[in-house]
């Protein structure tokens, strides 16, 4: 089963056993009322698993876009990466590129545009 | 690929999770990265990830080269269960569970029973398995789905009585989030008009916003409660990242108009919002930043003061602005002109401007404007394009509201921006 990778939603499992550990170490809960209350949380939504890209085996003659997607400093923090890359990886190209409208924003053609290159990302997100 | 900074490890997880890739390869730098010079970035590419203490460029290179796994590959639909009943066990071993969990507001709650929760149910007609709405931390993150009873529940833990619940629900139905996550530490307000200000006894007047106004509290801290625990609770870190905190953000201010205190010519904000006067209505606002208070203004220099008061609050990204006028400062508005709250509304949004250069120097500006601006989405696109020192009018969101007990010649700016409006009687 897919499991959240924050403590948010804690196994059942171990939610029993903290229960009854906390109970056991407890003298005067003997003596205390006991409540069975309802869980406040509302419901999520299920998750559509996707697959990721595959990947090649080599950077070698590959074109990577290095993506900003507009927050503070991004487009920075990339092209000191694209330094980097032309110095230290001379074989790969990398192309820079903002992405188009607010950060959330879907940009579809510049997707086709890094596919139809058989291109790699790296989006940098600043803050 | 993405490369994230370090504070945000756990929440960009989250989201990987949420978007069905939960082993998404990703790269974390130290931070900020926003208002380092470029010698201080190429030390952190040529650096290590301080997540994982591995050579940033390495990883890259690792992570865009290194086959899939299984799990990487794998599609299909998760559905996510969660445990309906807690306990039994003591109140206070319930209550740290739920502290734990960041399903309260880590102050004492009334243990929600079913008894009690049944209770609850009997101040609405609706049913409990009835969806209400969905919320989401922020605009970006998934939307959860919550019903009557995890509103009830959320009601009662926050101590509120069946005669409150209507106006909960009302707030439920509205889908805003008094919590937003955003790293701005927002909060929220609502503002109640109509019969039910009088039935439930919803101060306008001294201390409307707080501290004494019980049935406003009361609805408030359960507005709070839904707003954490409608999306699983209000994790730091993964569902709540404001930087600061905000005193406001405890309990919202929850309170009425002074529709008594309405000069002639100014409507109720429920009438402005195209409701009947005897309706009883509730208008949320988000966005909520600070409360700043200014004594009455002088016919020397209204104007220059205005534009200096509400123009000096806050980024000039956000474009919400709500004006809380106690009922004493009216006379010397309507004096400069203001015989409606629209013409006052509009001056504002004419008036309170900025000049373009400034403008997008703003970094919240450059955060949320600037890619519509370059993707041609007006106005901004023609902000971008105008002389240096054009004025910017930013503000498109600016609502007034006529509250306090007159013990003063004051009022206030909130940075707060107006949402919904919602009929509390279709909740009854």
């Amino acid at each position: 089963m897919l499991t959240r990778p924050s403590s948010r939603l804690a196994p059942h499992g171990l939610i029993l056993f903290a229960l009854a550990m906390a109970c056991a170490g407890t003298a005067a809960a003997a003596d205390e009322p006991l409540y069975t209350v309802l869980n406040p949380t509302g419901n999520p939504p299920p998750i559509e698993r996707r697959a990721m890209a595959p990947r090649p085996a080599s950077l070698s003659g590959k074109t990577v876009y290095l993506v900003d997607e507009t927050f503070d400093g991004g487009d920075k923090f990339l092209l000191e990466m694209q330094k980097y890359m032309a110095a230290n990886m001379p074989d790969v190209k990398t192309v820079f590129r903002a992405k188009k409208g607010a950060y959330a924003a879907d940009d579809p053609d510049l997707w086709k545009e890094i596919k139809s290159v058989n291109g790699l990302m790296i989006m940098a997100i600043g803050h | 690929m993405g490369v994230i900074i370090d504070v945000l490890a756990d929440l960009v997880r989250d989201k990987a999770y949420e978007e069905g890739m939960p082993a998404l390869r990703l790269v974390f730098t130290p931070t900020p990265v926003g208002g380092k010079t470029p010698k201080e970035l190429a030390a952190y590419i040529a650096g290590n990830d301080p997540v994982t203490k591995k050579p940033l460029m390495q990883e890259i290179v690792d992570d865009l080269t290194r086959p899939l796994n299984d799990e990487e590959k794998k599609t299909g639909t998760v559905k996510r269960e969660k445990k309906r009943l807690i306990g039994p066990d003591t109140s206070d071993n319930i209550q740290k569970y739920f502290d734990d969990r960041f399903w309260t507001d880590q102050l004492p709650i009334i243990m929600p029973t079913q008894e009690r929760v049944n209770a609850m149910l009997k101040g609405t007609h609706h049913k409990p398995d009835e969806v209400v709405g969905r919320m989401r931390v922020t605009g970006e993150r998934e939307a959860w789905q919550y019903t009557v009873e995890t509103v009830a529940i959320n009601a009662v833990m926050a101590g509120a009585k069946p005669e409150h619940f209507p106006a909960i629900l009302a707030l439920a139905a509205s889908q805003t989030n008094a919590h937003s996550s955003s790293t701005s530490s927002m909060a929220a307000m609502a503002v109640f008009n109509g019969k039910i200000v009088n039935d439930l006894q919803l101060n306008s007047s001294t201390g409307a916003l707080g501290l004494y106004n019980n049935a406003g509290a009361l609805i408030g801290r359960a507005w709070s409660l839904l707003s954490m625990n409608a999306t699983g609770g209000s994790v730091p870190g993964h569902t709540y990242e404001g930087v600061q905190g905000n005193p406001m953000a405890d309990v919202p201010a929850v309170f009425a108009e002074n529709v008594a205190g309405l000069p002639p010519g100014w409507k109720p904000l429920s009438v402005q919002k195209g409701f009947q006067p005897d309706e009883s209505v509730v208008s949320t606002f988000d966005g909520c930043q600070s409360q700043n208070t200014m004594m009455v203004l002088q016919d020397e220099d209204w104007q220059w003061a205005l534009k200096r008061i509400i123009g000096g609050l806050g980024s000039p990204q956000r474009g919400g602005k709500l004006l809380l006028i106690d009922p004493a400062v009216t006379p010397p508005l309507l004096r400069f002109g203001f015989d409606t709250k629209e013409k006052l509304i509009n001056w504002v949004k004419e008036n309170v401007t900025m000049p373009k250069q400034h403008y997008w120097l703003d970094q919240e500006v450059i955060n949320y404007k600037l890619g519509p601006a370059r993707a041609g989405q007006e106005p901004y696109a023609s902000w971008l394009k105008a002389a240096d020192d054009a004025p910017i009018p930013y503000l498109n969101n600016v609502e007034v509201v006529v509250v306090g007990g007159s013990g003063n010649i004051r009022w206030s700016v909130n940075e707060c921006a107006y949402r919904r409006s919602v009929k509390v009687d279709d909740w009854r």
